[in-house]
Order: structure tokens, then C-alpha cells, then sequence
């Protein structure tokens, strides 16, 4: 098989980069072992929540304080600011609004009614919590307990009451998940019919909380329908996964790569590349029966991390890039990988590829990995995705800055 | 490896399987594959499957799409598959419909000498009506024609054009043989074409339909007996071409991740086994194909089936089309049609089928292409009939891409 790029992952890193590749003009194909973290993840844009140990308030303030290594900081402050402005753009052309800059963030309500900070939120997440709030859930929908929800929405400061309301009438007579719910959501009839039932529910509040569900097709239409109707503003919260918002934006990213040619090839993990004369020529997949090799002149590594299944953690401690055996940034000792609590930040989190500011993998030594390889997202060295919460802005970021490397010198495409 | 059973334990919960699930997307009487799959695997003593605790898990289409969804690597159909084998077992075995439609084999030598007649009662409502009643199967069910002529019968007697630099053989599968040889032949002339000469080693059913039925031990023995069969060609020429996309998916990987055939002759034939528009899409990236097509000046819409997905290959038909000038392609958004081989034609499943493939159905009524591409044959069938529209094997139109000028160019 042949490719212009490979890229390796179908999280938030890896479809950033394939589309910015492709709007760039480079024929794409990525290739990832499943779906990614746009489906666990809640569908926000999280740039920088904590940093220096600290939470931060305006992401923009915080950069300073990264180490020097940091993803940020390779790419910098004007690039993050490019791909979030860019971001905005692509999402808002496809029906997703995402509200929010780089210089305030902005809290996204959960199921456990706690306020989780992020930078850019998607417009349904994004109605202020103003007046008395209604915490709305549907009968026998497990993901969502409104009285967890509002209890923390309480111990948060807010006036919220729980409520409850049988879903209309529907061909699930057993359990269903968020999916289920959206799906129905995106009936024009079945949505007129809940909002017959949310209205009476959320009489008297300025507000109402409801679970991420409100519709998957559409974009962000069958929620605005739906507040219309019911006359209250609705807050999406975020659930566990499978995640609505998150999948949203994963259709925005999979149609636009494919409007522009690109390909997306799952369920086979990539497993090594080929090298010739100091440059990579192929990536090695997994097949039915037998490698399958994909020559192409450039490969972006966009794996993930520990949790991505980028690196691999072993029993004696050591950490290995799962392509390209790449150097990871550890600690030496396996017993380094965990802090106490189990929602403490581990150091395991933040072990990664280093990389120059071309986001290049350097070795242990500092020398650069063989052309043609760059690694995006969660899988660099000197950041942790999760303690700091920098999933998606880092994502964005090194794929813009992947995108500005490639594009105006394109490599001959044939192999 | 890890048996198929064992990577239940990797799964974390998530999800993503059951946003995937075409069939629970669209009835409640299938959970959805994590509930049967590595849940529903934590209640099933041992690796064989052990007895199931929900016997919804026979809703499940097989179309591997949730396996392919997993980013933990969790096998979630081959689960179902092998719980579902169990279950069939614990029942006695198939119900008389389900040993029919699992033996195209069987079908074909009953059908061929009489095809004519069956042709003609299948193209009866009054007599389909009357197979539903008796059989259970469903009156407006793809159905196939038998042939006027089997594709080994035009082969026996076909000159191949001398001059080949290289050869394959071709596994052409039980549907190729009774009821589209065209498609085998324009396989073989594209193939020829390229200056691949083409062997037909003896055959038979892979087994795949007693498979996606449940019963394993017919299917181990189809299976043993093929690469009996198939195994020369392994050694020489070493590459085996099959235009059925499920049966090449099936010599590739079911018969040792489901059928625990894990000897070296199996080895050989599943590594040899390459999809027609695979090795084709290898013979460009190697400079060896011929790109001299004709122009053809219409709009497809092309449907990557399911278990094309599960080779690991991508789209390569898509890569050759590309090369087809004037010929517009769009790609389907539907992860599956619906079929699943036997499945859609079952009268109690034959509805949700149809409703799987909805999507697609919209899609080409929104598009209205000149014809749908679909590697697949059973898939083929269903397309054809639920959208009244021409469907093609994507070396049908490049073998007419090479042949045929369009009226009026120079």
C-alpha cells in the first residue's frame, strides 16, 4: 500500500493532524489500532488547567511557567492561538460551535456535578449556571443520576435541584446508553416529544442541567432545537464514556479528512517502520495474516501516551515507544510510575517523546530520530495531559505546527 | 497469541464497541457487543466458549466493526462468534434452514443441475412465499441466480495469452463458481492483463457461513479439507487471489483465531491468501500495473463492506478506481450494509438488515450514482436489490475500464 503521510493514531492528535495535513494539500492515510480518545474524552478543548503545580485561570498566563520543553513551549504561544482560532473555524463550519479563547477558561459541568476547567467549551456546555439550576435526568439511563449531580452542583454554590422524566416512548425496553439517547434525540419527532416532557420538568429554573445526549448527527442543532422548544437554556454535562460531544467532533474531523481525500484504516496497530539511507520509507501494520506494509514519505507518530497505548510500560520499569522503539523519558524505576492516591497525578503520566522544536524524536542523546518521523499530541515528553489539562491544546497545537512543517514543501508522493 | 477468549480481559469498559454496533443501533433485541461480548465472556466458563448466559448474542451480525472500534484490542466478535458456536452446540446443532444457508457448497450441487428451475421458483413470489413458511427464509431476501455456466466450466476452457511474468491462483469461493462468473472472469482478464497468469487449484467452501452460523465442527472440517486443497498454491506460485472479501478474511484469520487451526500448513495458505484489489494495489505501488484505463465517465458510489475492513488493507479498491479517469467516486458513510452473508436473509432478521443498511439506501438516493461498487457478494445482492441499482466487484469496472472506449472517443 502507499500514502504521502502516515499518520499513526486516531485520537484528537492524530485526526487534527491528518486534517490540517490534508487542508495543506498532503494525501493522507491514518492508521490507528481503534478509536481514540474523542470518545472518552468529554468533547471539550482543554488547553491548560494547572500549571507550576497550580490551577490557572487564563491558559495564556500559564504558558511562562511550562518548562522549557514543553510542547507550548516548542510550538509557541502565536501557533496555539493560530490552531485554536482555526479550530473554531473548522468545527463551526460543520455545525459544532465551540465557545471560548485562550485567554479565560471556562467550566464544563460533569455528571458528578463538579466543574471541570477547560478552554474551549462546545456551545451546548456552554449556557452559564445563572438563577435556580434543574438537574435533569431520564428514567433508567444509568450514566446520568441527577441527584449525584446536583449534590455537587450544591457544594459548588449553585441553587440545583434534581428532577427526573421518563424518556417518550421508544424502542428500548431494556438498558441504553448515551448513544442510544442521541440517536433518538436526532428525531425531529422524538425530540418534540422530550421537550414536551423537560418543559414541565425545568418550570421555574434559569436554567437546566441535562446529560450529554442531545443528538450525534447533526451537530449541535438538535440542542439548540430542543432549548428552543423547551424554553430554558440546557447545559450538556459530561458523562463517562462513551462520549457524545466527543463524538461529534470526531465525525467533524473523519468527514472533513475524508472531503479532502484522506483515509482512516482501523483496528490494525502500526508496529515498526522501515528506514533507508537515515529516512523512513514504510510503516509496518498489522494484517489478517501478515504485515502490511504502507510505503510513504513522511510518518507522525500521534499514539498517545501510557493510556493511548503510545508507550508501553513493562514489569522491570522500562518504557518503550510502541512504533519506532523510540527513546521515552521515564524513570528508571517502575516504583517512580505511581504517586499515592489513585486521582493523585502520577509521573507515569507525563512520560513521553522528547522531541526539537520541529517535532523531531530525539534519542536519548539528543540526536534526532531518522527523517521523516515527528510526533504530535499526548505521546510528547515534558507534559502530562491529564494533570495539567492540556489533551486537545496540545493535540491542536503540535498539529498545526506538524501541518506548517509539511505544507509548503511537499516530498514527491510515489514510493 | 492470546485466544480470542482472553483478550476479553483488556477490555476497559469503555464503550466505543457499542457506539459502533450497526445491528443495536437499530434493535433492541441485540444489546450491543460489549454486553455479549466481554461482559457476557465473564459469565462463560472456559475458553471454548463455555454456556452463555443471553441467548440475544445470536442478533449479532458478525461484522467485526466493534473488533475494529477497539483501541484495547479486544475481539469482541470473534466472542460472540465463538459463544455464539457454543450455543449452537448446546442446542443440538443448526435448525434445517440455518444447515441449508450455511452450505452454498451443497446448494450449488443440488441447484446447478436444475438451475433453471430454481431460478425460476426463486423469482416466484408464490413459491418464496411458500420457503419462508417452510424454510424461514425471508420472501424478500437477496436472493442469487444460479449461473448458465459455472466460472470452472469457462475456465477449463480458457486460452490464457501468452507471455506472463508472473502467476497466482485464484480462489474464486462458491459464489463466483454458481452465480457470478462474470465476475471471475473479469478478474481473470484484469489479472492477465497485467501479465498475471492465473491457476484454478480445486476447492470448495471456506466454511464461513457455518461459521457466522455456529456450527464449528462443519466448519473445521470445510476449512481442514480447503487448505488440503489450497496448499500447493501456497507453495507455488505463493500468492492466492479470492474476489470474496469475507472467504479471503476467513483463510486469513478465522481459521486459527476461531478454529484454533494453528499448524504450519494453515499458516502458509492464510499468509499466501491476498484480496484481489489488494494484490492489484500492490502491483501499482510496485510499478507493475497497467494504468492505461479508458475513461468512464460516470458517478459510483463505492461501499467498503465490513469485513473488507478486517484484512487490515484499507481501500484499496478505492486507490484503483482513482485510477479509472472521468470516473467520479463516493465513498459510503455506512459501516455496514446489513447482510452479513446469511444473516439478512433469515426471515427474522431479514428487517433488521434492511434497516442497518438504511444509510447507505439514503445515500444513494441522495447521490443517484450510475452504479455502487461493493467487494463483497452477498452484500452485492442486498445493495442491488434495496436500491434497484447496478452493483459491481471493483474489478468489473476496471476490467471495463481497460476494454471499452467510451462511444465517441478518439
Amino acid at each position: 500500500m502507499r500514502a504521502d503521510v502516515v499518520v499513526v493514531g486516531a485520537g484528537p492528535a492524530g485526526l487534527a493532524t491528518a486534517v490540517a495535513l490534508a487542508e495543506a494539500g498532503r494525501e493522507v492515510r491514518v492508521i490507528a489500532r481503534g478509536n481514540g480518545f474523542t470518545h472518552w474524552a468529554p468533547g471539550a478543548v482543554d488547553v491548560l488547567a494547572r500549571a507550576g503545580g497550580r490551577p490557572v485561570d487564563h491558559p495564556s498566563d500559564g504558558l511562562p511557567l511550562l518548562p522549557a520543553r514543553h510542547p507550548y513551549r516548542l510550538v509557541g504561544e502565536p501557533l496555539l492561538r493560530r490552531a485554536l482560532d482555526r479550530f473554531q473555524l473548522l468545527t463551526a463550519a460543520a455545525g459544532l460551535t465551540y465557545e471560548g479563547s485562550l485567554d479565560a477558561n471556562r467550566r464544563q459541568v460533569t455528571a458528578l456535578g463538579t466543574l471541570r476547567p477547560t478552554c474551549l467549551l462546545p456551545a451546548p456546555a456552554a449556557r452559564p449556571l445563572d438563577g435556580r439550576v434543574a438537574v435533569v435526568g431520564l428514567d433508567g439511563f444509568r450514566d446520568f443520576a441527577p441527584e449525584l449531580c446536583a449534590r455537587g452542583l450544591r457544594a459548588a454554590g449553585h441553587d440545583a435541584s434534581a428532577r427526573s422524566v421518563a424518556p417518550p416512548p421508544w424502542g428500548h425496553a431494556r438498558h441504553f446508553h448515551a448513544v442510544d439517547v442521541a440517536r433518538a434525540v436526532d428525531d425531529p419527532g422524538w425530540r418534540a416529544r422530550l421537550a414536551d416532557r423537560l418543559g414541565p420538568a425545568t418550570r421555574g429554573a434559569g436554567v437546566a442541567v441535562v446529560p450529554a445526549v442531545l443528538g450525534l448527527a447533526g451537530g449541535h442543532q438538535a440542542w439548540a432545537d430542543l432549548e428552543r422548544r423547551v424554553g430554558v437554556p440546557l447545559v450538556e454535562a459530561a458523562l463517562a464514556p462513551p462520549s457524545v460531544p466527543g463524538m461529534r467532533l470526531y465525525q467533524v474531523w473523519l468527514a472533513r479528512l475524508r472531503q479532502l481525500g484522506g483515509r482512516l484504516q482501523l483496528g490494525f496497530p502500526v508496529t515498526g517502520v522501515e528506514v533507508a539511507d537515515g529516512r523512513v520509507t514504510t510503516v509496518v501494520s498489522e494484517g489478517a495474516s501478515r504485515p502490511v506494509a504502507t510505503r510513504c514519505a513522511e510518518v507522525v507518530l500521534a499514539t498517545g501516551g501510557v493510556a493511548g497505548r503510545g508507550i508501553r510500560a513493562g514489569r522491570d520499569g522500562t518504557l518503550v515507544e510502541e512504533v519506532a522503539g523510540l527513546h521515552v523519558e521515564g524513570f528508571g524505576d517502575r516504583m517512580g510510575f505511581f504517586a499515592e492516591g489513585f486521582l493523585d497525578d502520577h509521573p507515569l503520566g507525563a512520560a513521553g517523546v522528547a522531541v526539537d522544536d520541529q517535532l523531531r524524536p530525539l534519542d536519548a542523546g539528543g540526536a534526532p530520530a531518522p527523517g521523516g518521523l515527528r510526533a504530535v499530541g499526548g505521546l510528547l515528553a515534558a507534559h502530562d495531559p491529564t494533570a495539567e489539562g492540556s489533551r486537545e491544546g496540545v493535540a491542536l497545537a503540535t498539529a498545526a505546527r506538524v501541518a506548517e512543517l509539511l505544507a509548503p514543501d511537499p516530498s514527491p508522493t510515489k514510493g | 497469541m492470546l485466544h480470542v477468549q482472553q483478550t476479553a480481559d483488556a477490555c476497559v469498559k469503555c464503550n466505543i464497541c457499542n457506539t459502533v454496533c450497526p445491528v443495536s443501533a437499530v434493535t433492541d433485541l441485540f444489546p450491543g457487543p460489549k454486553y455479549e461480548g466481554p461482559q457476557g465472556q465473564r459469565f462463560r466458563a472456559g475458553l471454548d466458549g463455555g454456556s452463555s448466559p443471553d441467548r440475544s448474542l445470536d442478533w449479532c451480525s458478525g461484522c467485526g466493526l466493534c473488533t475494529q472500534a477497539c483501541p484495547e484490542g479486544v475481539m469482541v466478535a470473534e466472542i460472540n462468534s465463538v459463544a455464539r458456536a457454543e450455543l449452537v452446540r448446546s442446542r443440538g446443532g443448526l435448525r434445517l434452514r440455518d444447515r441449508l444457508v450455511s452450505r452454498p457448497e451443497l446448494v450449488g450441487a443440488l441447484g446447478r443441475p436444475v438451475a433453471p428451475l430454481v431460478n425460476a421458483a426463486l423469482a416466484s413470489p408464490l413459491a418464496r412465499r411458500l420457503l419462508e413458511r417452510a424454510l424461514g427464509v425471508h420472501r424478500q431476501a437477496a436472493m442469487p441466480r444460479f449461473a448458465a455456466r459455472s466460472f470452472r466450466a469457462w475456465a477449463r476452457r480458457h486460452a490464457p495469452p501468452a507471455g506472463a511474468t508472473r502467476t497466482v491462483a485464484y480462489f474464486h469461493g462458491c459464489a463466483t463458481q454458481e452465480y457470478e462468473p462474470h465476475v471471475g472472469r473479469a478478474l481473470v482478464r484484469v489479472l492477465e492483463r497485467n501479465g498475471v497468469a492465473v491457476t484454478h487449484p480445486p476447492q470448495g467452501c471456506c466454511g464461513l457461513p457455518l461459521i457466522s452460523n455456529g456450527d464449528y465442527p462443519a466448519a473445521g472440517r470445510s476449512a481442514a479439507r480447503l487448505v488440503a486443497r489450497l496448499s500447493p498454491a501456497a507453495g507455488e506460485p505463493g500468492v492466492i487471489v479470492a474476489n470474496s472479501t469475507s472467504c479471503g478474511m476467513t483463510l486469513k484469520a478465522k481459521y486459527r483465531e476461531l478454529l484454533g487451526m494453528e499448524d504450519g500448513r494453515t499458516a502458509a495458505v492464510s499468509r499466501a491468501v491476498h484480496d484481489i484489489c489488494e494484490y492489484l494495489a500492490e502491483l501499482d505501488v510496485e510499478g507493475a500495473l497497467d494504468r492505461s484505463f479508458h475513461p468512464l465517465p460516470a458517478r459510483a458510489l463505492y461501499h467498503p463492506q465490513c469485513q473488507l475492513m478486517a484484512h487490515g488493507v484499507g481501500m484499496p479498491a478505492l486507490d484503483l478506481l482513482a485510477l479509472v479517469p472521468e470516473l467520479e467516486v463516493e465513498l459510503s458513510t455506512v459501516g455496514c450494509c446489513g447482510m452479513a452473508g446469511t444473516y439478512g436473509t433469515k426471515v427474522e432478521k431479514y428487517q433488521v438488515a434492511m434497516d442497518v443498511g438504511a444509510g447507505l439506501w439514503r445515500q444513494a438516493r441522495d447521490l443517484r450514482p450510475d452504479f455502487i461498487v461493493c467487494d463483497s457478494e452477498t452484500c452485492r445482492w442486498h445493495i442491488a436489490k434495496a436500491t434497484g441499482l447496478p452493483v459491481y466487484h471493483p474489478v468489473q469496472v476496471l476490467d471495463r475500464a481497460y476494454r471499452f472506449r467510451p462511444p465517441g472517443r478518439p
